[in-house]
């Protein structure tokens, strides 16, 4: 498990999220990807777009119809990759759904190390269900961790 | 959602469902064809159709689209309680769904997976009623 996400701040007034994660240089999944010269693997990228996605579509959910949601990804629609990330990397994600329904929702991301810099640009399907039973403590361990990203976030 | 199906429409309907399920395009899709019994749709596929409709055709298919037009001017408490169709809900979705064959339809019907009765010909009037309405 990676938890590169370092600060989350949700506007849901606005349907946007923005983020900041920070990218080791030594973790497992990176060792391969490539020997001495590690770059941080597309699908990776799309992952953490997607850890922004997700908190985002659940609180417009729960700002719809107070129901707790549980998001996860569904649908890649597309992806493109600007440049390589090389890390360590503090990269910036910026997340804006464009459609929020009672069971998916569209969310358009970007990744940047650079202000005004656009390193990797998704488009993705978050699908969005009730908590299944004994999901409890998972549920509370996410929803902890989420309340830690957006403390970090609040200036 | 009851008028003839435009051939053209339903054409296209066809080929975005070859794209969405990589099939080759000598594939014969037909309008009696169901989504989910013959052709093999998941969930997941369903939306990826949905998707690639709008885009292509330009409208925009609202979830619960299909429940709102079998529902009409019916009392949402006529049509469903809780979670599942009512008698009278399932009679209107079997009419909206006309060319689906009455056998596929269980006696209960969850709200939330009327999509999975729907024929090719179904969503191909679907687009045309949402084109005649300019969305």
């Amino acid at each position: 498990m990676f938890e590169w996400l370092h600060t989350l701040a949700i506007h849901g007034d606005e349907a946007r999220a923005v983020a900041e994660a920070r990218v080791p240089a030594d973790h497992p999944f990176l060792a391969d990807h490539f020997p001495g010269v590690p770059i941080l693997p597309g699908t990776l990228q799309i992952e953490l777009c997607a850890q922004v996605a997700g908190p985002l579509v659940e609180e417009l959910a729960a700002g719809r119809d107070g129901g707790e949601r549980w998001a996860f990804l569904g649908m890649v629609r597309s992806a493109t990759f600007h440049a390589p990330i090389k890390v360590p990397a503090t990269l910036a994600i910026f997340a804006t759904a464009t459609r929020a329904e009672r069971d998916s929702a569209v969310v358009q991301a970007v990744l940047s190390q650079a202000v005004d810099a656009v390193d990797c640009r998704v488009e993705l399907v978050m699908m969005l269900r009730p908590p299944e039973p004994g999901w409890d403590e998972a549920v509370r361990v996410y929803r902890a961790r989420i309340a830690a990203l957006k403390a970090r976030a609040r200036p | 959602m009851t008028a003839p199906i435009d051939g053209d429409t339903c054409e296209q309907v066809a080929a975005l469902i070859r794209a969405t399920q990589a099939l080759p395009p000598d594939r014969a899709i037909r309008p009696e064809h169901l989504l989910f019994y013959d052709l093999a749709f998941s969930s997941m596929d369903l939306l990826d159709l949905l998707f690639r409709i709008e885009d292509h055709f330009g409208v925009t298919i609202a979830e619960g689209s299909l429940y709102g037009l079998a529902r009409g001017d019916l009392p949402d408490a006529q049509f469903a309680e809780g979670g599942m169709l009512t008698p009278l809900g399932r009679e209107r979705l079997m009419a909206v769904l006309s060319d689906t064959p009455a056998a596929i339809f269980p006696e209960r019907i969850t709200t939330d997976g009327l999509p999975r009765f729907a024929t090719v010909g179904a969503i191909a009037r679907l687009v045309d009623h949402l084109r005649g309405e300019g969305r």
